[in-house]
């Protein structure tokens, strides 16, 4: 019945290293140089440039072949409230009122280097793709919207009024990208308020300018470090929560916080029920083996007392 | 009636008259403009692709800031150097921070009209926007 001291400590060390191994694995993966690549792309928003021009939403509209929008692009009432980027509109221009007078800023997807969206998609629909968009594949979506819930920037949208719905946002222009052009809006600004080029350029030029101009920006470029660092970069002349940016954030990725528990469940699936069953048929199969030793050494003693007699 | 000749010749003088007084007008024109050394208007027509050309009222500007190292950045007084000659046309990939010759004329007028009121920082207190049709396009550039 009861198994030997010296198998259940083996077993039990088996189990421990198991275990072990799995979380130390998922940990690994943080530090991928594909996801962290120095070459990737990003676009620098300097805040202070922007005049709310709606440039950008209009050539969004344009080169994604989105449908014509409620109110012309010339229309400046839409400031009126705060939208947020829809399945229609991949980017929209919010004006706020702040300690510094208006300021105007664009909305889209952030390009997160280590996604959420990604992260909480159960069907791995969401790509980081190494030239720094977060791309999302039609074929594989089962429609769950978990990025949506998961986006700490609200980017991805639902098209809640088609029969058979598409999650769209921002992709930081990934075709156009590839074929040598700036991403639509940046070439619309007619300010470069947006700039776009490698991350790691445009960080040295952020700091640049804030250098040279220490009045005219605060000392931080939202999207460094946020969230675990974003493709798109962010300068401001006021607190980045006054220009509807998420200050709480803080600089730990967000797929971190689950990263640790999603790596644990095919353990817990696919690993465990093996490791008992393996336990479970290996006592099982001691016990039968004890056993027909316990009838054999019978068997034998009663032959011999037989022979005896 | 008097003969041919002489009418001929009469013709020639009136219209060599006329000739000389078109060229030393324009002459003078020159000098005058190369008196004080200020266009008047400038007409900026690089990138004029949704909007119509802009007729930027030069004079009145430089008279408003007083100087014109305060918008011809680069240039000493009195010897102000094209913008284009560093602001390249066509935006690009970014590795420095010189803005494109757009965003440079943007940058330079926007801020100042921006800090005066916001409505003067809209596009159309500058630019005359394009209509679709060609007739208006060429009756616009025609101006």
């Amino acid at each position: 019945m009861s198994i030997d001291r010296r198998n259940f400590l083996k077993l039990l060390g088996f189990g421990t290293v198991a275990l072990g191994l799995q979380p130390t694995r998922a940990i690994a993966s943080i530090d991928d140089s594909k996801i962290k690549r120095p070459d990737s792309y990003g676009v620098l928003c300097d805040v202070t440039r922007c005049v709310g021009c709606r440039s950008c939403e209009e050539a969004c509209n344009t080169v994604n072949s989105l449908p014509a929008p409620e109110k012309p692009f010339d229309d400046y009432s839409v400031f009126e409230e705060k939208r947020r980027p829809t399945s229609k509109a991949f980017t929209v221009v919010n004006r706020y009122e702040t300690s510094k007078g208006t300021i105007f800023r664009k909305v889209q997807c952030n390009h997160c280097l280590e996604p959420a969206c990604a992260t909480a998609c159960l069907v791995h629909a969401y790509q980081k793709m190494p030239e720094g968009s977060v791309v999302w594949d039609e074929k594989v979506c089962i429609g769950c919207r978990y990025c949506m819930h998961a986006c700490p920037f609200y980017a991805p949208a639902f098209e809640y009024e088609s029969p058979v719905p598409r999650i769209r946002k921002c992709t930081l222009c990934y075709n156009r990208i590839h074929e040598g052009k700036l991403p639509g809006c940046v070439e619309a600004c007619p300010m470069e308020a947006l700039i776009f080029g490698k991350r790691s350029d445009l960080i040295k030029i952020a700091h640049e300018r804030i250098r040279k101009n220490p009045d005219r920006y605060l000392e931080h470029i939202y999207g460094e470090l946020e969230a675990g660092g974003t493709s798109w970069l962010y300068l401001s002349a006021v607190p980045f929560n006054e220009v509807g940016l998420n200050t709480t954030v803080g600089t730990y990725p967000m797929a971190e916080y689950t990263r640790g528990f999603l790596s644990s469940v095919p353990l817990v699936l696919v690993l465990w029920p093996a490791l008992l069953g393996s336990f479970y048929a290996f006592t099982k199969r001691n016990e039968e083996v004890k056993k027909q030793g316990n009838e054999k050494h019978r068997k034998e003693a009663h032959s011999q007392e037989k022979g005896e007699n | 009636m008097k003969p041919i000749g002489v009418r001929v010749s009469m013709a020639i003088l009136v219209i060599a008259a006329i000739v000389v007084t078109i060229l030393w007008a324009k002459a003078w024109g020159e000098s005058q403009k190369r008196d004080d050394g200020i266009p008047e208007t400038v007409t900026i027509d690089v990138l004029s692709k949704k909007y119509l050309p802009v007729n930027f009222p030069h004079q009145s500007h430089a008279e408003m800031s007083g100087d014109c190292v305060t918008c011809h950045d680069h240039s000493s007084a009195g010897k102000t150097s094209a913008c284009s000659k560093c602001h390249s046309i066509k935006p690009s990939l970014k590795k420095d921070d010189v803005p494109s010759l757009k965003a440079a004329y943007h940058l330079q007028c926007v801020e100042c009209h921006r800090q005066q009121d916001i409505e003067l920082s809209r596009c159309t207190y500058c630019h005359t926007k394009r209509q679709a049709s060609s007739k208006v396009i060429k009756k616009g550039s025609e101006k």
